[in-house]
C-alpha cells in the first residue's frame, strides 16, 4: 500500500480510541491515511489572491517592469510546483506577457516562468511553475512583471491567484522535512492486521502534527503596484502604497484557533528613514529598514467579527489598523508619499497564520 | 466525531514510548489533532483586496496612487465581471463568502445586484447561481456622499445541493459538485449598480464529521 492516502481522507472513529476498547486496525490504518494526506494537501489552497480594477494594473513597456510582489509561505519542501493564475488581457491586438520569478528565502533563485496573453478581452490563463532546486526555506518571494510588444497597447491583469500543488498519491518514501521540522509518511502496509502498534508509529503521529500544525496559512497577500504604465490616459493609477482608505476597505476575514500562537507579518518599505511607524490588527510595529520587515505577533482573539455567528467559526478581520501620526507609514492624502515617491511607505504586506 | 476548532495541547512524547501503556486518550488525542487540521486548519480559502484607481477627491486629473479614504461611489450601470480563483480541497463542499460592497443612490433606477457563479477554469457553470438584491440582501447609500462598504455574506445554512445550473437562488453557500472538489475554481462574480471592495471565500467549517 505505500505511503499512500485517499481524497477526501478516511477519518478515525474517536469511539474506537478510548480506555478499555480494542484499538481496531481499521482506526489505525485511518489515522496512518489521514497524516499522508495532511502533508499532500495541508496549505495548498490558494496562496496568493489579488485583483485589480480594469486599466489599473496596467504596463505599456516593452521591457520587463516589476508590477507586483509577495512573500508566500512554503508548504514544505517537498511542494515545490506552484500553478500561477490571471484574469489577463491587451487592449488592442498584440502580445503581453507577464513574468513570475521566485526568490526562496535562503537568496536562492528558484527560477521564473511566463505567461503570454494575446486576448483582448479579459480572459484566464494558467502556468505551472517548478522550483529550479530543493529548498529549506520557509517561503518564497515572488515578483510579477510585466512587458508589452510595442508601446501602442495595454497588458492590463485583473486577477492574480496562486496555489501550490498538492502531493500526489503514494508519497514519496522516507522522512521528509518542512523546512528544518521533520515530517514521516505512514507506509500503511505497516499499520495492518497483524503488525504491531510500535512506538515508531507514536512518535511519528506526534512529531508529524507538530510539525503540520506549523505549517503556514497566507491570510494576506497584498501588493501595490509599483510600475504601472499605460499607452493611455487616465489609466495605471492603482495604489502603489497602503493607504489610510485601507484601514476601511481591507476587510476580509479569516478563521484564527486558540492556541494558534503568533501571527507572522511582513511588510515591504520603501525609501525609509529614520524610524516610521505603522499599525496592524491593532498593533503597532517599528520600521527602520527598507525591503521585506518580519513581525511576530499575538492576535487578540476576543475581537471576532460579526460575521462570525454566522458561520458558526471564529472569524478575524485582517487589516491595517489606523495610525495618524506624522511618523505613519500609511499614505494619506495630505502625506502622498507614492505620489511624490519620496516618502517612506509600504508596498507589499503578506500575513501567515498557523 | 466533533471537529476541534482550536489546537488542543498535545500528549507528552513519553507516553508514546517503548514500554508505555498504549492508552485509547492517547491515539485519540492524535486522531483529533489531525482532524482539526484537515476539516478545520487546511480548508480552502481565498481573500481578495480589490485595488481602485485613486482620483483625487480636490482634482479631477490628479491621481494619489494609494487608497486615500473611501472609496469610489458604486454606480456601474453596466454589469461588471470579476473572475476570482479559489484553490479548493477534496473537502470543500460549500463555499461561504464574506463581501464588501459600495452602492450609491442618485437616481430612482439604481437597483444593485450581486451575482455569484462556480464555474471551473473552462468557464463551466458547476452549480445555480446565488444572487443578492436591493433590497432584500443589499443595501444602498442614500445621500451621494463617499461611500462607505457595506458587509454582506452567504450565511451557513445548509442546503440541500441545488440541482441543474440554470435560475438563480436566493443567498447560500456556494456549491460544488464532487468532481471538481480539490480543483483550482473559477467564482466569477457580476455587479451591477454597486461595485465590490473586497471578498474572502472560505470552506465552511462543518462541527462534526461521520468516520
Amino acid at each position: 500500500m505505500g505511503n499512500t492516502y485517499t481524497t477526501p481522507p478516511t477519518v478515525p472513529d474517536t469511539g474506537d480510541l478510548i480506555a478499555g476498547k480494542i484499538i481496531k486496525t481499521e482506526s489505525i490504518e485511518r489515522m496512518g491515511n489521514l497524516s499522508n494526506y495532511l502533508h499532500a494537501y495541508g496549505g495548498t489552497s490558494t496562496c496568493i489572491s489579488q485583483a485589480f480594477d480594469q486599466n489599473t494594473c496596467v504596463t505599456a513597456s516593452t521591457s520587463f517592469v516589476d508590477l507586483c510582489r509577495w512573500r508566500i509561505p512554503i508548504p514544505s519542501n517537498d511542494h515545490t510546483t506552484i500553478d500561477f493564475h490571471v484574469n489577463a488581457q491587451v487592449t488592442t491586438t498584440g502580445t503581453g506577457t507577464i513574468k513570475f520569478t521566485l526568490t526562496d528565502g535562503n537568496s536562492v533563485a528558484q527560477g521564473d516562468s511566463s505567461i503570454s496573453i494575446t486576448s483582448t478581452s479579459m480572459g484566464l490563463a494558467t502556468v505551472s511553475h517548478s522550483f529550479s532546486s530543493a529548498t529549506t526555506s520557509d517561503y518564497v518571494d515572488i515578483v510579477m512583471s510585466g512587458k508589452v510588444a510595442a508601446i501602442t497597447y495595454d497588458l492590463d491583469i485583473q486577477i492574480v491567484a496562486a496555489r501550490f500543488l498538492p502531493l500526489s498519491s503514494p508519497l514519496s518514501a522516507g522522512a521528509t522535512a518542512q523546512g528544518t521540522n521533520k515530517i514521516t509518511p505512514f507506509g500503511l502496509g505497516r499499520l495492518a492486521n497483524n503488525y504491531p502498534l510500535s512506538s515508531r508509529a507514536g512518535v511519528q503521529w506526534r512529531t508529524n502534527i507538530q510539525t503540520m500544525r506549523s505549517r503556514k496559512r497566507p491570510l494576506l497577500s497584498w501588493s501595490g503596484v509599483e510600475n504601472p504604465s499605460s499607452a493611455f490616459t487616465g489609466r495605471g493609477k492603482g495604489p502603489r502604497s497602503l493607504g489610510e482608505g485601507d484601514v476601511e476597505t481591507m476587510q476580509i476575514q479569516s478563521s484564527l484557533f486558540l492556541g494558534g500562537g503568533a501571527l507572522t507579518l511582513y511588510v515591504y518599505i520603501v525609501d525609509i528613514s529614520g524610524t516610521k511607524k505603522f499599525a496592524f490588527m491593532g498593533r503597532t510595529f517599528s520600521v527602520t529598514s527598507d525591503g521585506w520587515n518580519e513581525f511576530s505577533f499575538f492576535p487578540d482573539l476576543s475581537n471576532v467579527s460579526p460575521q462570525s455567528s454566522s458561520f458558526g467559526i471564529s472569524l478575524y478581520k485582517i487589516q491595517p489598523s489606523s495610525y495618524n501620526q506624522s511618523d505613519t507609514l500609511l499614505d494619506n492624502l495630505d502625506r502622498r508619499a507614492a505620489f511624490f515617491g519620496n516618502l517612506p511607505r509600504i508596498t507589499a504586506l503578506s500575513l501567515w497564520s498557523n | 466525531m466533533l471537529v476541534p476548532t482550536s489546537f488542543q495541547p498535545i500528549t507528552s512524547e513519553e507516553s508514546v514510548y517503548m514500554g508505555v501503556t498504549v492508552m485509547g486518550g492517547v491515539v485519540s488525542q492524535f486522531a483529533q489533532a489531525m482532524v482539526q487540521m484537515s476539516h478545520c486548519k487546511f480548508l480552502g480559502f481565498a481573500n481578495y483586496t480589490i485595488s481602485k484607481p485613486t482620483q483625487s477627491p480636490t482634482f479631477s486629473n490628479v491621481y494619489l496612487l494609494t487608497n486615500w479614504s473611501g472609496l469610489p461611489k458604486g454606480l456601474n450601470k453596466t454589469s461588471k465581471y470579476y473572475s476570482f480563483l479559489f484553490g479548493s480541497t477534496p473537502l470543500s463542499e460549500w463555499i461561504g463568502v464574506i463581501f464588501q460592497y459600495v452602492a450609491t443612490k442618485e437616481s430612482s433606477t439604481n437597483s444593485p445586484v450581486i451575482t455569484f457563479r462556480t464555474k471551473d477554469l473552462s468557464g463551466t457553470l458547476l452549480s445555480k447561481s446565488v444572487r443578492f438584491t436591493y433590497s432584500s440582501h443589499l443595501n444602498m447609500t442614500i445621500d451621494g456622499d463617499i461611500d462607505r462598504p457595506y458587509t454582506a455574506t452567504t450565511g451557513a445554512n445548509f442546503y440541500d445541493p441545488p440541482s441543474g445550473t440554470s435560475g438563480f437562488d436566493t443567498p447560500r453557500p456556494l456549491y460544488i459538485p464532487p468532481s471538481n472538489r480539490g480543483d483550482m475554481l473559477l467564482l466569477e462574480v457580476e455587479v451591477e449598480d454597486c461595485d465590490l471592495v473586497s471578498v474572502s471565500f472560505f470552506d465552511l467549517y462543518q462541527p462534526e464529521v461521520t468516520p
